[in-house]
């Protein structure tokens, strides 16, 4: 395995890492790239994208993982791009750096957090990008409508309280806090209980959810040969989110349009615990893996 | 769009120091204006601090390199974007590493005299670096950890409050019993002997001509840093800024604490040092 240091013309001059596999890139596979996690610079949570790069380097994969504008140790822009515009620019351009320094021409966009949302928004507008893999994904389904994501947000927030609380497999372990009185049983309750109230009266944007059709653009992928992978941690809000938009049955709609869903029990948003990093480098690792068979006959 | 934009080299340079099997990842930031005779290498905290830490450590060097001093940041063995793994994790390799990049920052700069910032554990590491090679005129030595036995302590405490607050479950692991781990990275048990046997306060050798013991913890006081300095006849000082949130884990990664202050702090006691 090789790694260099490069830096990329783009935005306010981004640096980044290229991983290599000992025996140079395979031209059959598709060339991955992370992308930022929130604030977190380019070697992500507890270190999770050079691991994941270097694990996925064994199997024969190159990687790039870089930092946008602002962040990490790339330069700060000095335009007035908005910045939900310029960190999807600045991906399609480290796409092509790589392109231009490899050949490479088929890529899988990997992020974590703002980092998934974001891969999903560029695969929409970037014909190389074959694959993504949405780690905790938020708020990338529904559109550009801000009233609808107001909406989405409480409803997200309300159903994450009532899951945590009573569903997911923390339940007991947060009601036990609560007994000792070590988390504020009336924090959880208002979340759980106020904001149905508000939309039952109306009051909240939550009190209806405008149409919209959240598999649409998974689907426009899939019919354009993207592989979906959608993978939650139990402890995620996104997880809501998810199931909030698709109703409930997430897994299987999206199952229904070819895209594929995972759900990590017993994992924290950032993959705190070593096993969930284990079981995260592994999930990605096998779906990548399958990049490398032959497409299946239609 | 980005004709006027990318100017990331004039302030920095990412590169790798020596051969591929063992490099380790470094920024260098060119004196801007004036170059100073004598330049800086940042020696960064360990583990979830690091990832913390890292957008402070950037704008420390900026700041550095804006009053003229050329400026080295580096990962150690086995962290962040450096070659290895946990199992490359000891004190020994991390105080080579520092030699490497200090003998780095000499040949990207041409600078006649060496610097070392170090912060928490990386200070600790700086501190025994520079005490076995000598020759080093400025150190700045940022809430070191003294008592590798109380940090660890520290540590395990705020394990055990993220095990109890973040929505994690140990008892899923599919191998079974608790690993030893701290904050979302393992604990080898080679790197705890280490820090058990660590003593930074019983140095043995002056460390350098001038130092800067900073203190932002007051639960971990450093005037017995400063007393040993002294002792060793290093000229130095002692700053306390206190912060006691700059070292809590945090899951948010939007949570990012900047001492500004502290940086201004090492800044100024930089450029006041005797030519």
């Amino acid at each position: 395995m090789i790694e260099r240091a490069v830096q990329i013309p783009s935005g306010g001059g981004l640096v980044g890492i290229t991983t290599e596999p000992g025996a140079g890139r395979d031209p059959e596979l598709p060339t991955l790239v992370f992308l930022n996690a929130g604030l977190t610079h380019r070697v992500g949570p507890s270190r999770l994208h050079v691991r994941m790069a270097r694990d996925l380097a064994q199997q024969g994969f190159s990687s790039l993982r870089f930092d946008w504008s602002g962040l990490g140790d790339s330069g700060v822009r000095h335009d007035d791009v908005p910045v939900g515009e310029s960190i999807i620019s600045e991906t399609r351009e480290a796409m092509d750096f790589m392109t231009r320094k490899t050949d490479a021409s088929r890529y899988i966009l990997i992020g974590i957090c703002s980092g998934a949302t974001v891969s999903f928004l560029t695969a929409q507008t970037d014909q190389r990008v074959v694959g993504v893999a949405l780690i905790n994904a938020q708020s990338h389904l529904h559109g550009d409508s801000a009233e609808l994501g107001e909406a989405l947000r409480t409803r997200t927030i309300t159903r994450h309280s009532y899951r945590i609380a009573l569903r997911s497999s923390f339940r007991s372990k947060n009601w036990r806090k609560a007994l000792q009185g070590k988390i504020s049983v009336g924090g959880v309750l208002q979340s759980m209980l106020m904001a149905p109230v508000r939309a039952l009266l109306g009051r909240g944007k939550g009190a209806a959810l405008p149409a919209m059709d959240p598999v649409a653009q998974v689907r426009a992928l899939r019919d354009r040969g993207v592989r979906v992978l959608h993978l939650y941690s139990e402890g995620d809000e996104g997880l809501d989110y998810f199931q909030e938009v698709l109703g409930g049955q997430g897994a299987e709609r999206m199952a229904a349009i070819g895209a594929e869903t995972e759900v990590m029990l017993g994992a924290n948003h950032v993959f705190t615990l070593l096993w969930t990093q284990d079981r995260l480098t592994a999930a990605v690792r096998e779906w990548t893996r399958s990049f490398a068979k032959p497409p299946a006959a239609e | 769009m980005s004709a006027v934009n990318h100017p990331a080299s004039a302030e920095l340079e990412p590169f790798y120091i020596g051969p591929a099997a063992t490099q380790l990842f470094a920024c260098y930031h060119p004196p801007q204006g004036e170059a100073h005779p004598l330049g800086f290498v940042l020696c960064p905290p360990h583990g979830q601090e690091s990832i913390q830490f890292h957008r402070s450590l950037r704008l420390l060097a900026r700041l550095l390199s804006e009053a003229g001093f050329p400026v080295l940041r580096f990962d150690f063995r086995g962290c962040g974007d450096s070659m290895g793994d946990h199992e490359d994790w000891s004190l020994e390799n991390w105080a080579q590493d520092v030699e490497r990049a200090l003998q780095a920052l000499e040949e990207k700069s041409g600078v006649s005299s060496l610097g070392l910032v170090g912060i928490r554990l990386g200070a600790s590491v700086a501190l025994a670096a520079a005490a076995a090679r000598g020759g080093i005129e400025a150190l700045v030595a940022w809430d070191t950890l003294l008592d590798g036995g109380e940090f660890l302590a520290e540590a395990r405490a705020q394990h055990q409050n993220m095990l109890a607050h973040a929505h994690v479950r140990v008892d899923m692991d599919p191998e079974g019993g608790p690993r030893s781990e701290l904050l979302g990275f393992p604990l080898p048990m080679a790197l705890a002997q280490d820090l058990e046997s660590m003593a930074p306060a019983e140095l043995q050798s002056c460390p350098a001509r001038h130092a800067l013991v900073l203190e932002s913890f007051a639960r971990f006081p450093q005037a017995g840093l400063r007393q040993r300095l002294q002792e060793l006849g290093t000229d130095t000082a002692l700053q306390s800024h206190e912060n006691p949130h700059l070292w809590a884990w945090t899951e948010d990664f939007a949570r990012v604490h900047i001492p500004r202050k502290i940086l201004e702090a090492i800044r100024h006691w930089a450029r006041e040092l005797p030519s």
